[in-house]
């Protein structure tokens, strides 16, 4: 019995001792510098990583893509939401999302790369270096025959459509028509639309304003979904719903359309004075763990 | 003659209904284990067993490239070795801690407050004499009751807002996320478990231990510390596994502080991602009939034999009650030892310890509850309650409705079914059969399985066979959830009710059947009340289960009411406030959804979880009175 007594006050010890050990200051840690030493990635098969570790290309053309374990300074966070979360709440990360989901959070920013602001007209021209595609997948011809789908892709493409895609992302009509209120006349009220999360703040905004001009129609949109990943399956079901990817379409058999070009914005914590990276930092920081030095905070950077 | 034959007839094949209803929750585990073996074959057969066990890469984004074999890129164990050390961890730290509250509930729980008051003011005096008037060892009993009724969700952002916070602190201001951070919130979570249970393991020990003790000269901490505990150990190592069993299977409060990173812990603020987390990390963007689905449900595979074979070794702890080591001051040189125990020092300090684990539990639950009300209370509208639900600004409404519909649902089925399988367990079968303790070992088990599993059983069984992700679905996912809370808590009200009455019923020339629903079940009312109550806890505080089989995200009021439609539980919408929040943005029209609308949903949650542990109170107070 007094072994089980004894095996307790060890169990104890233990417990204080991590708290102790806890206290302890790790010796690589820096106190009081604003560098960047919490990078934030998405899960391997998040479709906003696939696209950034493509495009995070360094000097010497090796890809993010081919590292396969990155630096133990990364975290992975399921989604794009948590991924603002953490970055508000650490002057020390650096994220990536989609560049429409940065509007209104006012504890990031989004910051340049390679000297280029992430706007709309530089992903356009070509400037801004990380960009990606919004698709809709969808089975057989889903988009022309059933009639809602149809006409929702119609007020996509028309003006005020576009005015939507166009705000934070990149719109694929040039000569668009205006989309006339409540022109709806189908019987079709329900429509699916499933899949990325980068995806979702544009669809959402659409869905809406669909609703609004066809205000003498009750719709049953369900927009939502965890990732790319999801959009392709729920789409292959062949229950006539449409996945929503960030990213190309990896099944065969499905029908993409291309609904935008999305820009990826890399994003700190809004008191933090980085305004610049290049792609080769973003290659050793998620690579190498080699940490971004922040002018105002200490100079020195520890690998 | 035709009378005694429906009788007769009735008696038997009611029989083999409650055999049926019994034999659920075996079909129920071998199911689960079926389907989800069977989904992760793929993953075993294309990755190989070996590579798939002892691989220490997991990424999906190298199966594309050349160079990358799939059977490299799909390996657990560093999430294999990140859950046993969450687990331990929290089970040393949680687990001391509930066996110390657990001995000064026993032991050295005051009845009441003994405050003093001479003044004159009559107000204050009143406020005092009701203060004085607490029953405290109720209140202990009501805080870790409550404690086990938060839902888990709710100790992720407490652990998210409080503890990393903290922690980041502790680490210069660097990172609070990683191994210590799951391994605290873990040890908060199983604190209830672990001590209800050993609590229940002291009071069992027959009260002339502790008299005997002290008739040899011990103090009640030497008596309590080296005879009790020491006799009640079986009870307290079982409660220990059953902690072990929860923190293993815990998903969503981890992965809310885990840092998320496939890699061998470097240090206590090491990102980490376990077992339970990689499955919610990854299913999302999982294709159907990929490799990497088939490796999330061959992960959940892995994780449901650990936890199975976690809970299957408390049956090897031995059951019985052994006294034979009861008192050593009793054996050989007895005038030594007791002068030795008397001076003995180290039970005295251990009381000391126990009362401040008492008190750091009751402080831990204050503070969570203090806390999650000042942030959440300023937050709740009445619009975020009851507006109208849009996808650019979500209200509760919709989630009040599919837990409404959630819980309908799933009682209607679950009732009956374990109502049934609780009148066979206690009325039918013979005491000490092998058919009862299979079953009881199958009950046992069932309850013991992560919600998560249960979640991915959900999404293949019932979302398929629904064409999707429905409310429905996970009604009767959870079916199979609260099924083990209702047998149990139903069987025990059964045995509560006297032979006597069974045998006045047939003397009186009623037939078994009749005798059970007539005087038995009525005489058991308060037990069935209770196992519902527990069960809408369970189904309310439950979000794991939910996300895979009903689905998470932002819906109306009318495809709410549509249980064939996906809609979240007030749980799932509070773990969508973490996962998808939205900035307030005017242009859109966009609402916010953050931390701020999840405290307000977790005031909601807390409330409701109040006023269901306020319901079992009284049903048990008033069951008390009866007797």
């Amino acid at each position: 019995m007094k072994k089980l007594v004894k095996m307790l006050a060890l169990a104890l010890c233990l417990g204080v001792g991590t708290f102790a050990l806890a206290s302890c200051a790790d010796p690589a840690s820096q106190a009081d510098s604003n560098d960047i030493t919490v990078a934030i990635a998405r899960p391997t098969s998040s479709g906003t990583r696939g696209a950034f570790d493509e495009l995070v290309v360094n000097s010497e053309g090796e890809a993010l893509e081919e590292v396969a374990q990155f630096a133990s300074c990364v975290q992975e966070l399921g989604e794009t939401g948590n991924v603002i979360t953490a970055v508000t709440g650490d002057k020390k990360a650096l994220g990536y999302i989609s560049l429409g989901s940065v509007a209104g959070n006012d504890g990031i920013k989004a910051i340049q790369v390679n000297g280029v602001d992430p706007t709309v007209a530089n992903i356009k021209s070509g400037e801004y270096e990380l960009s990606r595609p919004f698709n809709l997948v969808y089975q057989g011809d889903i988009l022309q025959t059933n009639e809602l789908a149809a006409d929702f892709v119609k007020f996509i493409e028309s003006t005020q459509g576009q005015e939507i895609v166009n705000s934070e992302w990149i719109g694929q009509v040039d000569d668009a028509e205006e989309y006339v209120a409540n022109s709806y006349t189908g019987s079709t009220t329900s429509l699916t639309l499933w899949g990325s999360t980068s995806v979702n703040p544009l669809m959402s905004q659409l869905v809406s304003k669909y609703q609004e001009l066809n205000s003498n129609k009750t719709f049953n949109f369900t927009v939502g979904g965890g990732g790319s990943g999801e959009g392709e399956t729920e789409a292959q079901k062949g229950n006539g719903a449409i996945g929503m990817i960030s990213r190309e379409c990896k099944v065969d058999g499905l029908n993409v359309y291309k609904l935008a070009d999305d820009g990826i914005a890399i994003i700190v914590n809004s008191a933090c004075p980085l305004t610049n990276v290049t792609i080769d930092q973003l290659y050793d920081l998620y690579a190498n763990g080699t940490f971004i030095a922040v002018p105002g905070g200490d100079e020195e950077s520890a690998s | 003659m035709i009378k005694i034959n429906k009788t007769k007839l009735q008696d038997a094949g009611a029989k083999y209904v409650f055999i049926v209803c019994a034999c659920m929750s075996i079909i129920a585990v071998f199911g689960i284990i079926g389907y989800i073996l069977y989904a992760s074959i793929p993953a075993f057969r294309d990755i190989g067993v070996f590579n798939f066990l002892f691989g220490t890469l997991w990424n999906h984004g190298l199966e594309d490239s050349d160079k990358w074999d799939i059977t490299q890129i799909y390996g657990i164990l560093p999430m294999f070795v990140n859950s046993i050390i969450v687990t331990v961890m929290s089970v040393a730290i949680g687990g001391t801690i509930a066996v110390f509250t657990a001995c000064f509930m026993v032991f050295w729980c005051p009845d009441k407050f003994h405050l003093r008051y001479a003044g004159k003011n009559k107000m204050i005096a009143k406020i005092v004499s009701w203060i004085n008037q607490i029953n405290l060892r109720a209140f202990f009993d009501q805080i870790i009751k409550l404690l086990a009724g938060i839902p888990s969700v709710i100790y992720g952002y407490f652990g998210l807002s409080v503890i990393v916070p903290i922690l980041s602190s502790l680490n210069n201001g660097n990172t609070g996320l990683g191994i210590l951070a799951c391994s605290l919130v873990l040890a908060v979570m199983i604190l209830p478990t672990v001590a209800s249970l050993s609590k229940n393991a002291l009071e069992s020990v027959p009260q002339h231990y502790m008299e005997g003790a002290l008739a040899l000269g011990n103090t009640k901490a030497q008596a309590a510390f080296n005879v009790v505990l020491p006799a009640a150990r079986s009870g307290v190592i079982s409660a220990l596994i059953l902690g072990i069993g929860r923190a293993v299977g815990e998903t969503m409060a981890v992965n809310m502080v885990s840092g998320g990173r496939a890699l061998f812990p470097e240090g206590l603020f090491s990102y980490i991602r376990t077992l339970t987390t990689n499955i919610v990390m990854e299913m999302s963007e999982a294709g159907v009939g990929s490799t990497l689905e088939s490796a999330l449900f061959a992960t959940g595979f892995v994780l449901l034999v650990l936890v199975l074979i976690i809970n299957l070794s408390i049956n090897l702890v031995p059951k019985e009650f052994k006294g034979k080591r009861g008192n050593k001051v009793l054996k050989g040189d007895a005038g030594a030892k007791i002068v030795f125990r008397k001076k003995g020092i180290v039970p005295e300090v251990l009381k000391y310890v126990a009362v401040a684990c008492g008190a750091f539990i009751a402080f831990t639950l204050l503070y969570l509850i203090a806390f999650v009300l000042v942030s959440g209370i300023p937050h709740i509208t009445w619009n975020f309650l009851f507006g109208e639900s849009t996808l650019m600004s979500p209200t509760l409404l919709p989630s009040f409705i599919s837990t409404g519909y959630t819980i309908l649902i799933a009682l209607a089925i679950a009732l009956p079914f374990g109502v049934g399988a609780a009148i066979y367990l206690s009325e039918y079968s013979k005491p000490g059969s092998k058919v009862v303790s299979v079953i009881r070992t199958f009950i046992d088990t069932l309850a013991g399985i992560p919600s998560i599993i249960f979640g991915l059983f959900g999404y293949l069984l019932f979302a398929t066979l629904l064409g999707g992700r429905c409310t429905l679905a996970g009604a009767f996912t959870m079916v199979l959830v609260i099924l083990p809370t209702i047998i149990r808590s139903t069987e025990e009200s059964l045995r509560a009710v006297p032979m006597s009455l069974r045998e006045a019923s047939y003397g009186l020339g009623a037939g078994k059947f009749r005798t059970i629903f007539k005087i038995v079940l009525p005489n058991a009312f308060a037990g069935i009340a209770t196992a519902t109550v527990l069960s809408i806890g369970r189904i309310v505080g439950e979000s794991a289960a939910l996300v895979y089989s009903a689905g998470m995200l932002r819906t109306t009021v009318p495809n709410a009411l549509n249980p064939m439609n996906m809609a979240p539980t007030l749980t799932v919408f509070l773990y969508m406030c973490w996962a998808e929040p939205v900035a307030a943005n005017p242009v859109t029209g966009a609402a916010e959804i953050g931390l701020n609308q999840a405290y307000a949903t977790a005031v909601v949650l807390l409330v409701i979880t109040f006023l269901l542990n306020l319901i079992v109170f009284f049903i048990e107070k008033s069951v008390k009175k009866k007797r």
